[in-house]
């Protein structure tokens, strides 16, 4: 039996997992390629994103499930970026072949560029449908605490050593992100703009010409990006083949893998030093405190409550 | 995006044969064989020399002889089949089937260029093609961006009166537009026939040479764009 049993009621708990969800602020970029029918198409992305919001349970197999949890993405930069197909001056022909064809034809001129298209998602908010943990408790020794002093010394320098104990995800269903359908008119604004700013010293009577020869923007984009459907499925699409929450089975993706190793490993849901102070020191009559070894700690869910035990010992 | 095609293509409005720039090219027929030596001359007078080869036993109906190219680039490597002439004076060096055509063009830059070719002897000879006097067959291709209306003269003619030309945007459609066939117009001593002529912008505009010319292509007035 151990010495030392603690609880902390559902509610409690709640309120902790709240302090360490909302301590969650985490970013990401990264950038990479995919090229249909041979054309090289670049994309990037600058996120941020906090967690909000989520009901909780606490089960009696041991573990906490934490159902519509949102991901609010407090910036979704994303940029795609090709070459924008050239577009030709000449290339008719002066003498027709007689046999059929052309003899001689005019060189043509042509012009072209990278365009890149920057688009901004920024507070837009997706969720995680089921987040499910166990506890795990760890020991921890400050990597910068000197070798062979004593705890007292280390809890001079601030470097004690501690229990934590931490929400460790089993599984956490992150759904795919829904674009707004506002998206597509945003993007068509956007691939217009970068034409412009590729050209910027063109005068004012070439653009009608240019924006003729060009033809329709979506139908250019869609030929160039290499897809049929909705402009507003294709980016979705996309940005969840890149963060990789593309059903059917999404497997390590990126908002998976932070959230898992957020709360796993780098915010425990309590800590306290080890050996525990039970009795603080007084400068007049005792200095030092009174301080136990806290030994076997081990933390477990009910369905109505978090139990920590420990044993104590030297 | 080709830098040194852009802005010029977009700001020279006007066209000269006898000052080649991005969107006038002459085409040139070449119906003996033989070794020819070819003289660029850019507007600051610099000149750059290239040979062609006409031969019987060729199979090339058409080299494009691009004048920027052969200004800008070293001497051992410009042109488009480098090597040394039959003689073996070397440098830019370009071949082409008996009766086949030069197309002298201008691919990047403000260009400005005129071209005089004789045959490549060690004796002088008189020039069998100068491009400030275009002679009966040559073809002047030219293609008009800006809308608007323009003016065609040729001074190689005391006599022939000046043509117009009036460019229109191009109607925005559902699908990418594509300009419409060349057109052809006749250079004559009178004049030019037709001598008022429709075009819409990019499409082409041949200029049929059957006297001695010099096409000279100037924006009378250009055209406001649609609102």
């Amino acid at each position: 039996m151990s010495h030392l049993t603690i609880a902390a009621s559902a509610r409690a708990f709640e309120q902790m997992f709240a302090l360490v969800r909302d301590n969650l602020k985490l970013s990401n970029s990264d950038k990479g390629s995919y090229g249909p029918l041979g054309v090289a198409i670049t994309w990037s992305y600058d996120v941020k994103f906090h967690l909000q919001g989520g009901t909780l349970q606490l089960n009696n197999d041991g573990t906490v499930e934490i159902k519509h949890l949102d991901v609010v993405w407090d910036q979704l930069k994303f940029q795609i970026c090709f070459d924008l197909p050239e577009k030709c001056v000449g290339g008719w022909c002066v003498i027709p072949d007689p046999r059929g064809g052309c003899l001689v034809s005019v060189p043509k001129k042509c012009i072209g560029g990278q365009i890149c298209l920057p688009i901004d998602l920024s507070g837009l908010v997706s969720e995680i449908d089921d987040l499910k943990a166990n506890l795990v408790a760890k020991y921890w020794v400050d990597p910068s605490r000197p070798p062979g002093i004593s705890d007292l010394h280390a809890e001079f320098l601030g470097k004690s050593n501690q229990w934590q104990v931490f929400l460790n995800p089993v599984t956490v269903d992150v759904l795919p992100i829904d674009v707004p359908a506002t998206i597509g008119n945003l993007i068509e604004s956007a691939f217009k703009k970068a034409i412009e700013d590729t050209f910027p010293l063109l005068p004012g009577w070439a653009w009608p010409l240019i924006w003729g020869v060009l033809g329709p923007l979506l139908d250019l984009l869609k030929s160039i990006l290499g897809f049929a459907e909705d402009l507003t499925n294709w980016v979705e699409d996309l940005l969840n083949k890149i963060f990789n929450l593309a059903p059917p089975l999404p497997t390590h993706g990126f908002v998976e893998t932070a959230v898992s190793q957020y709360f796993a490993a780098q915010h425990p849901l309590f800590h306290f030093e080890d050996p525990y102070e039970i009795l603080a020191g007084a400068p007049s009559h005792n200095p030092i405190p009174v301080k136990i070894p806290i030994r076997n700690l081990a933390a477990h869910i009910n369905a109505q409550e978090m139990v920590v035990t420990a044993d104590i010992g030297a | 995006m080709n830098a040194t095609l852009y802005p010029f293509i977009f700001t020279q409005t006007g066209l000269d044969s006898g000052a080649l720039t991005l969107l006038g090219a002459i085409i040139h027929q070449f119906p003996e064989a033989g070794e020819y030596r070819g003289v660029s001359t850019d507007p600051s007078g610099g000149t750059t020399v290239f040979y062609l080869t006409v031969a019987n036993d060729l199979a090339v109906a058409q080299v494009n002889i691009d004048l920027a190219a052969l200004a800008n680039a070293p001497a051992a490597s410009a042109g488009c089949s480098c090597g040394t002439a039959a003689d073996g004076s070397g440098g830019r060096h370009f071949t082409l089937q008996t009766h086949g055509y030069a197309v002298l063009h201008v691919s990047g830059g403000a260009g400005g260029y005129a071209v005089r070719i004789g045959r490549a002897t060690n004796v002088p000879e008189p020039k069998l093609f100068d491009s400030t006097t275009l002679e009966h067959g040559d073809l002047f291709a030219a293609t008009l961006l800006r809308p608007g209306r323009y003016r065609v003269r040729n001074p190689a003619q005391s006599g022939a009166r000046p043509g117009e030309v009036n460019v229109a945007y191009p109607a925005v459609g559902a699908t990418a537009f594509q300009p419409p066939a060349p057109v052809r117009i006749e250079c004559t001593a009178s004049g030019f026939r037709e001598a008022a002529v429709q075009l819409t912008a990019m499409q082409g505009c041949i200029f049929e040479c059957r006297v001695r010319s010099r096409i000279v292509i100037e924006l009378v007035s250009a055209l406001d764009p649609p609102s």
